[in-house]
Formats: C-alpha cells, structure tokens, sequence
C-alpha cells in the first residue's frame, strides 16, 4: 500500500511539474503556432521579479504577482517589437525567440548577477500512512489541476475565449466577422507569458533562482506542448502531461532518473511520429482502428495545421 | 650572488620611492613579467563559484608584486573567461601556452574543464595546477593540486559519520567522473569502516527533481546520507528534502565550500549537513590566520558574496608557484620542477601546508564543519594534518620517476575488495 | 559540367567570381607562413567549422529543412572517429579507418532518424523540434557513461571528462594520420600547415562538388520541395526521398566537421551535442545567407572569429551579442547579410535591362 500511495505522490508530482512548466507555451502555441524557445526565460524572469518583490518587503504572494508582472510585461514588449512581424514564419520565430532566450538568460547574468535571494518556503510537510510528504509538491498539483481548469473555463466561458477559439480555428473568418485578431494575439502572448512568469516564481520558491534558471524547462515544455497538439489545448495538454507523466514516473520507479527521463522523450518522439498533429489525433485513431474490424484503416495524416 | 641581488632590488625600490616626480622608473627587472595563466569561469553556470577563486589569486599576485615581485620581476596575470565551457577551457589554454606563452596555467573547475585545459598544458609542457577539491588520483610530471582529495575528505567524513549515526549510509552522487570516483571512495570508506551503503544513487547532472530519490531514501531509513551533488540544479535537492521532512543528518564534500548553499538557501535548509574543509569562510572564528585572510579578501573585493575554499586554494597556489620560481632562481621549467620537489611549505590561512614532491599534492589541515540550524557553522572535529598518502601507497614518485595517469580506487586492490 | 558549376541556384558566376575565388583560395595558400603556430591551430578550428555550416545551409536554405540537431551528426561523427581510431590503435590505418566510421556512422543515423521524421510526414517545426530532442537525448545519455563498464571495445565513453579520458591511462585519440607506406605514417597535427592545408583542399573539393549538386537537377527539384511541398509532390517528385537524402548529406558534412574537430584537438565531450552547440551554426548560417554555400562557409569563418574575440575581451557579452545578431538578422534581413548584395545586383539587372529595351525600342 505505501508503495501505491508513494508512486501516486511521485506521479502527482511528475505530472504538476509538466503541466506548470508548459502551460503558457501551449496557449502561445495552440493560438499562434509559434514555439517560444525563450519560455524558460519568461519563467526565469518571473522567479526573478518574485525575488525582488520579496527583498522589497512585500508579503510572498504579491512578490509573486510582481514577477507575473515582470513577465508579462516582457512578453508584451517582445511580441510587439519582434513576435507580431513573424506570425506565419514559423521557422523564424523559433529561431528569433531563439535569440531573444540568449540575450535575456545572459543579460540577466550580465545585469543582475550569477543569482538572486531566494524565496522562503512557506510550506511544511504531513504526514500520511507513516510517510512524509511535502505540502510545496502537493499544492502543485492543487495549483496545476486549478490552473487548467481556470483555463478551460476561460475558454470555454468568455467572450474573449470565444474570440481566441475562433481565431485558433479560422483566423481569417473571425477577422471577417470582426474579431481583432491581432488583438487576440497580443493577449494570448501576454496571458503565455504571465503563466510562464507565475510558474517560474512558484517553481522559484524551492530553487537557487540563477539566470539560468528556466533553461531546464524549456526543453520538458516544448516537449509537451508538440505532444499536445493545437486542436484543442486543454484537452491535449492533460493528455500530454498525464501520459508522459505516467511514463517518466514508471522508469524512474523502475529503473532510475535518467531512464524515466530519456524513456519520456523517446514517448515523445514516438507519438510525435504517429501522430504530428498531437496525441489526441492520436487517441482518436486508435479509437478509430479499435471500432473497424477489417476495412484497412490507414486513413490519411490529419491537414498538417501547422507548417513552416 | 642572491643577497647582492636583492640589496641592489631594494635600493633600486628606493631611489623608483624617491624619484617618482622625474622619471617613472619600474621597480621590476628588465626581463619582463612572469605570466600567470588562469582561465576561471567569470560568466555560465559556475560563475557563482568560480569568481571567488579568481580572487584568491588575484590578492596572491598583488601581495607578492608589493613585495617586490619574483625573481625582480613583476608577476603579471593572463586571465581568460572559460565562460563554464569545456570547449573554451582548451581553446585558452591553447591561447594562453602558445600565444601568451605562461609559466604556468591555473584551470578548470569541473573536472571536464580541467582535462580540457590540462591535457594542452601537459602536451605542452607546462606546469598546471587546479585550485578545488576533486576525485584524486592524478599523477603526472607537470600537475599540481592545492584541493584536498578523497582520502583526506571522504576517509576521515564518513568515519566520524559512522561513529556518530550509525553504520547505514544512504549515497547520492553527480552522475558523471568525479561523481562516480567519489562514489566508490564512498563504498571502500564505508566497507572498511564497517559500514553497510544501503542505497546508491546516481543522479544525472542538470537534474533538478528529487522526489524519486527522496522516496527512496524515506524507504530505507539510512543513519545518514552521503552526498555527492555538483550544480546548482542538483542542489534544489536540499529544499525539496528539507520539505518532505528527512531529518537524517548528511555530510558533503563539494557543497558549502563552493557553492556556498547556506547563504543561498534559506534557514533551516541545510541544517546539519557536515563538511569535511580546509577552509571556508567562517574558520575565521576559529584560525588567527584565516581571519587575516578573509579580511584581506574582503578589503580587496568588497562586494564578494563569499570567502569559499578556492579563494584559498588558488592563494596558497600563486605563492607556492612564487616560492618555486625564487628557490629556481629561474622561470624555465626543468628547474622549477626541481624546485617543486624540494618539499615546499607555506602558511596557508587554515594553517601551514606542505607540498609533497611525491604526490604534487598538499598535506593541509582538514576540520569537519557542521551547518546550524540558523546557517551559521560549527568546527566540531579537527581532523589535524593529513597528508596525501593513497598516491605514495599506489608506488607514486614524481620526484623520481615521471609519469601521467589518473589512478582510480579500483587500481588498489584494498580499495577494490569493497567495490562491486 | 560548365553549366552545372556556373548555373542559376548557387549565386556567383561568370568570370569575375571565379577569377576572384581563385586568387582568394591561392591568396589563402600563403597563410601558414605568415602566421605563428597558435594562429594556425585557431584558424584551423574555423575552418574545421565550414563543413557544419554547409550541410546546414544545405538543409534550411535549399531544401526548406531546419534541423536543429547537426550537432548530432557532428558529435556521432567525432565520437565515432575516436572510438574505431582507439580500438584500432596499433594499425596505421587507425585514424583513417576513423574518417571512415565517422562519415558512415552519421550516414546511417541520418537515415533512420530521415525515415522517422520525413517518411512520418512529419513537415516544417516538427522537424525542427524532433532533431533538437534527439539530440538532447544524446547528450543525456553520454553525460552518464562515465562508469568503467561504458565502453565500446576499448575505448572507454568517458561520459562528462570525455572520450577516452575515465580509465586509469588516458586512451589517446590520434590526430589524423596516413600511413605512407613502408612501416611510416605522416601525423598530421591540429596545429601543422599540413592540416591546414587539407582543410583548404577539402573545403574547396566540398564546395564545388555542393555546387554541381545544387545547380544540378537535383538542386532545381530540392527547391521546388523547399518552396512549396505539396506542389512539388502533385508534380512527380519524391519529396520525402530528397529530404531524407539531403538530410543524409548534410549529416555526413556535419560529421566531417566532428571527425575533424576531434583530429584537430584529440578531445571531445558530451558537450558538443548540447543546444548551445546546436544554435551557434544556426547563427552562422542565418546570419550570412543560408541560400548560399559560399556565404555560408565565410559566415561560419568571420562569426566564429567574431565570438572568439568577444570572448576574450567582453567575454560575458560574447552570448548577449550573438542572440541580439540572431534577432535582427531575422527581423531586417532574413535572408543574411547576402541578401544585400543580392538586392543590390538585382537592381542593377533591372536597370541594365531597362536601359536594354530602351535602347532597342530607340
């Protein structure tokens, strides 16, 4: 039974750190395509902000609001200054934000310095079935599974998801129709960075914040978000992060760390390659394959959405 | 001849004193400096670390300048960004020996970049030296170690551990060289203090999530942990225990005296963490001399966030290095070698240390530090002078015959009984 | 043949270029003797580069494909030069056997990781992100074989010290070496003329054999892919085999800037398949003109020499300056620096043609 209880910490943990790490290039990506190489450094400067909003003696939560702040306020910057004029030229804005993640990682090191004061952690430990467990990696979870839901309601529920909706879907149509669309943009990188910004400060409350910092996520983010897909965010980001979650937990359980990590790319490579529109198309053929019982089922490749 | 010499240094010292408002004269021979060669990493992800050692040696050269220099002549420093970057460390190295033309290269932190730079210096027949704590085991003609080794960190450690806490040690350690060399100096410690290594985990550099291990570790109860962690990644390891609540105590041999965590994480995150030192800021408290030291270092550089180990380690190095070039009375290699052999001493702040010609590295004071609940530390073991002896017991003699390899623990069969 | 070195992909021709390359590549011939040791053995890092920026070039800008991976292709290529040159240490045919195992190693990964992306349908960023997580896969793994058990034959992995650098004697990795008959071989050091002077040669060979393939109707069909895809496909072409072939060359060039790399410095570690190592060729590449070999081979010269300097003199803002470049260069010129002076030619084309058909209407 502890060994149950432990795997399901371990895994809750797992998938907390996924979905975090990826939630803000998923909505940047779902909406616009645009792989944002310098996350980490939104989640870098997020930290940061915390930082300093804590050495000014604010209380933990709005030092945390501050480096939300300083993220998006960044990401706003960067996306009318340089995103904006290279919408549909995929390549060059994986390779531009490429760029932009050097000079902000550097420059931070360069400005501010090779580390900051870190954040106190408020949190302490309980006890369950004679282990213990920390309450910090529990209200990760609480705070991954409450931000997805937040996020899907959002979508879901608002006038400004309806809009986003339309243009992820039909871009011009909704222009038509009267959606601004660069208006839509602009938000959708600004809302990508602030929950880049909050999961780098959250992540920052545990962690020596060092300019480099946020450059371990990106990787584990982009990773997740491809494997996502871009047809329906929400749904495809609790796919995403479940099932890679679940694969890295049962090799590090079963063998060790680095097994579970390079066994969680290789996943990633593998349902990639199945399926490049994202594992729910995924999901959906396999569906498909299960209730055909003898007309050959390769159907074609779902439209490649996205293309350079 | 030396004595007339130097008389003759110090009225030229006097009449430069005196006749300033005419003529700038230089107080240094006319031959030109003597070059010291460093590349440590000023920028990247060990710049944190790193830079303090810079500092040691920049203070060593300034001293030993104001006292008249080496030889006459002004020391003068060549000082390269390895920017935490191998490729860079043997791309200056290469630099610093062919086209600066050093007498002597300082290097690498991690011990790719100091392989990195040690194999151009060693190709080149130059002397190196590498100023941190590491794995041991390096025997070779022109290399130099100020750092303490395995088995004057991790053999007396894990001993007092044992005696201590108990006979169940639970390891984690960096998953690349040092990290596994280090390891099984852990293994053989432990099978000949009678100790049993419960669980041995190696954790991939760049790894920053521990709750795998954690659990592990929770499963097996240890009476204490050895920890083996290198970069700041792998260091989140401490929060993350403290907040799943192991209060098992741990002892280190790279944290603290480099990284310097306990002033980066809050208290009480590294409470009752023991490391075996030379030196580390706080044996101010304890050592007259690494008090001057650090007031030294701290008037010199009065916005460093720590005095660490390789302040020290890069200090004593520059002035041995000195002391060599003097005894020499010459800069050319063969000589200095010869001079280095010669059972060099000096008084380091921890205390007086002496270079053993056989090993090239420091018999030094080793004292167990134990971090307090508020962060401050406490001596409470002083393990005295403990030299470095595996070398000699491998049949190690570079004084008298040359050579250039790494001996690892699996090479004495002592050792090797306790290994898997 | 004249019209495939001459033809219309690969700019530069007529007389003038080709007059002008000669002078430059015969200009370059007298280099060692005018330069110190150390000089040489630098330069020749650079140059050692160019293969990496044209395989590069290559992919992204003739055939469409971004792979952010080559420095897969370069460091199988030099892992797998020191791994055959080691285990076959007494042979003089060691470090030549290395070349060989280098090239074909990177070949064959090319061709499988070819079969899962293209041959997946895989297009544009997936590409993209799917050679960028192989490497790092890679260099995941490698960072931990540095236990005794990791090795191949004899040459010990040596995980994050390097190849051949864990066990108690250092396994040597031999600069490049040919055996010149009767017992003798001719070593050939990273920092010797010699080497120079193969460098040059084999750049030169490398860039008009790319030039020929390019200009050929190889290179028309590779642009066609690279414009439009499925266009390309409803009219006949094998799309999926020209990127995986293209993608099979530029591994082998990739892997013949690693194998040379490790001839040059005896030492290679996990190091060079990390993303840094992957942006920097991507930098070169943009940066100069990526629709262009020769651009491509001067920007991975100039820019490296560039970040060299800087390291050494502002070293901190050495990264700073290359991300910033990145960023503007694909904002203002996203064709390159190139890219000006093709402009430049084009308005002087349509001013001679004008003046053309004025003079023939007048």
């Amino acid at each position: 039974m502890g060994d149950i209880i432990s795997f399901a910490y371990q895994y809750a943990d797992s998938f907390a750190l996924l979905a975090l790490s990826s939630i803000g290039l998923v909505i940047i990506f779902g909406m616009m395509g645009v792989i944002n190489m310098a996350h980490g450094e939104f989640m870098m400067i997020g930290a940061f902000g915390a930082s300093f909003g804590f050495q000014w003696g604010l209380p933990l939560s709005l030092a945390i609001v501050t480096g939300v702040f300083a993220a998006t306020a960044i990401g706003l910057l960067l996306e009318r200054l340089v995103i904006r004029k290279l919408y549909g030229r995929l390549l060059y804005s994986l390779v531009a934000t490429w760029g932009i993640s050097l000079v902000l990682s550097q420059g931070a090191l360069v400005l501010i310095g090779p580390s900051v004061p870190s954040l106190p952690n408020p949190f302490g430990t309980v006890s369950v079935g004679g282990m213990n467990f920390s309450v910090y990696r529990l209200f990760l979870v609480a705070l991954a599974i409450a931000l997805i839901v937040t996020l899907w309601a959002l979508m879901r529920f608002t006038n400004f998801g309806l809009h986003a909706r339309a243009t992820m879907t039909e871009p011009d149509m909704a222009e038509a129709l009267g959606v601004r669309t660069t208006r839509i943009y602009m938000v959708t990188f600004g809302l990508g960075a602030a929950l880049a910004g909050f999961a780098g400060a959250i992540f920052g409350l545990s962690a020596q914040i060092q300019p480099t910092f946020g450059a371990a996520y990106t990787p584990i983010a982009f990773i997740v978000v491809v494997v996502a897909g871009s047809r329906n965010i929400i749904a495809g980001l609790l796919a995403s992060a479940l099932v890679l979650a679940l694969v890295k937990t049962s090799f590090t359980v079963g063998f060790n760390i680095l097994t579970g990590y390079v066994a969680m790319l290789v996943t990633a490579l593998i349902i990639i390659r199945l399926s490049p529109t994202g594992i729910l198309d995924l999901i959906g053929k396999l569906k498909a394959l299960a209730s055909r019982h003898r007309s050959s089922t390769k159907g074609t490749s779902a439209e490649e959405t996205k293309n350079a | 001849m030396n004595i007339s010499r130097r008389s003759l240094m110090k009225t030229s010292v006097a009449l430069a004193a005196t006749s300033t408002a005419l003529a700038p004269v230089s107080a240094f021979a006319q031959e030109g400096p003597i070059k010291v060669g460093i590349i440590d990493d000023a920028s990247g992800d060990f710049a944190a670390a790193v830079i303090p050692k810079t500092q040691g040696a920049r203070i060593a050269i300034d001293e030993i300048n104001a006292a008249g220099g080496v030889l006459g002549r002004e020391l003068e420093l060549i000082h390269y960004d390895g920017q935490s970057d191998v490729r860079r460390h043997q791309e200056f190295a290469q630099r610093a020996i062919l086209q600066d033309e050093v007498d002597v290269l300082m290097a690498g932190y991690t011990s790719s970049e100091r392989e990195a730079a040690r194999a151009v210096a060693v190709e080149n027949e130059t002397i190196f030296w590498h100023n941190n704590q590491g794995e041991g085991g390096i025997a070779d003609e022109y290399s130099f170690f100020t750092g303490p080794v395995p088995e004057q960190q991790i053999l007396p450690g894990l001993e007092y551990m044992v005696e201590k806490y108990g006979k169940r040690v639970y390891v984690l350690a960096a998953d690349y060289g040092f990290g596994q060399v280090s390891a099984q100096w852990v293994q053989a410690s432990a099978g000949m203090a009678g100790a049993e290594v419960v669980g041995l985990e190696f954790i991939p550099l760049g790894n920053s999530e521990f709750s795998s291990s954690i659990a592990n570790i929770q499963n097996e109860e240890p009476d204490f942990l050895f920890l083996l962690l290198v970069g700041s990644a792998q260091s989140q390891y401490f929060p993350q225990a403290q907040a799943a609540g192991i209060a098992i105590p741990s002892i280190s041999t790279v944290n603290l005296q480099q990284g310097y965590e306990h002033k980066l994480f809050p208290a009480p995150t590294l409470e009752n963490l023991y490391v075996p030192v030379t030196f580390i800021e706080e044996l101010a408290q304890e050592v007259e001399s690494a008090q001057v030291f650090v007031d030294k270092v701290r008037a010199a550089f009065p916005d460093t966030e720590y005095v660490n180990q390789m302040t020290r380690c890069a200090y004593v190095a520059v002035h041995l290095m000195a002391k060599a070039w003097e005894a020499a009375g010459t800069t050319d290699t063969p000589a200095v070698l010869e001079a280095l052999h010669s059972g060099l001493t000096f008084d380091a702040p921890e205390g007086p240390v002496t270079l053993d010609p056989a090993t090239h590295h420091l018999a030094m004071d080793i004292r167990l530090a134990q971090v307090q609940p508020d962060h401050s530390v406490e001596f409470v073991e002083d393990f005295g002078v403990i030299e470095p002896w595996w070398l000699k017991e491998m049949g190690v003699n570079l004084a008298d015959t040359s050579q250039s390899r790494q001996y690892l623990p699996g090479d004495d069969p002592d050792l090797a009984a306790f290994l898997e | 043949m004249r019209e495939l070195l001459n033809g219309r992909i690969e700019p530069g021709k007529g007389p003038v270029f080709w007059i002008v390359g000669a002078l430059l590549v015969i200009g370059m011939l007298f280099l060692p003797g005018l330069v110190g040791r150390y000089t040489l053995l630098n330069f020749n890092s650079f140059l050692l580069m160019v293969f990496l920026a044209t395989g590069l070039a290559l992919l992204w800008g003739f055939c469409g494909v971004l792979s952010l991976g080559q420095s897969a292709f370069f460091g199988i290529g030099g892992y797998a030069y020191g791994i055959v040159a080691i285990n076959l240490a007494d042979s003089p045919w060691a470090s030549l056997a290395g070349v060989a195992g280098g090239i074909v190693a990177a070949v064959v990964f090319a061709a499988l990781l070819g079969w899962l992306t293209f041959y997946g349908h895989l297009r544009g960023v997936y590409v993209s992100i799917v050679t960028l997580v192989v490497t790092l896969v890679i260099e995941s793994f490698l960072n931990q074989t540095a236990g005794p058990q990791w090795k191949i034959g004899t040459a010990h992995l040596g995980g994050n010290n390097g190849l051949g650098r864990f066990s108690g004697a250092a396994e040597n990795i031999p600069s490049l070496t040919i055996p010149t008959g009767g017992g003798n071989s001719l070593v050939i050091s990273g920092s010797s003329p010699t080497f120079y002077y193969v460098l040059i040669g084999l750049i030169v060979f490398t860039y008009l054999l790319l030039r020929a393939l390019v200009n050929s109707r190889f290179g028309v069909a590779l642009a066609a892919v690279r414009e439009d895809p499925d266009r390309a496909e409803t009219l006949g072409y094998d799309i999926r085999l020209l990127q995986s072939m293209t993608f099979c060359i530029g591994a082998a060039l990739a892997a013949m800037s690693g194998l040379l790399y490790v001839a040059w410095g005896n030492f290679i570690t996990p190091s060079v398949f990390g993303v840094t190592a992957n942006v920097l060729p991507v930098i070169w590449v943009a940066v100069a003109g990526r629709k262009s070999l020769a651009a491509a081979i001067l920007g991975a010269v100039v820019l490296q020499w560039g970040a060299q300097q800087l390291a050494i003199s502002g070293g901190e803002w050495a990264l700073i300056v290359q991300g910033a470049l990145l960023v503007l260069v694909v904002l203002l010129l996203p064709e390159g620096l190139l890219s000006l002076r093709q402009q430049f030619s084009r308005m002087r084309d349509v001013r001679s043609n004008s003046l053309k058909s004025q003079s023939r209407q007048g």
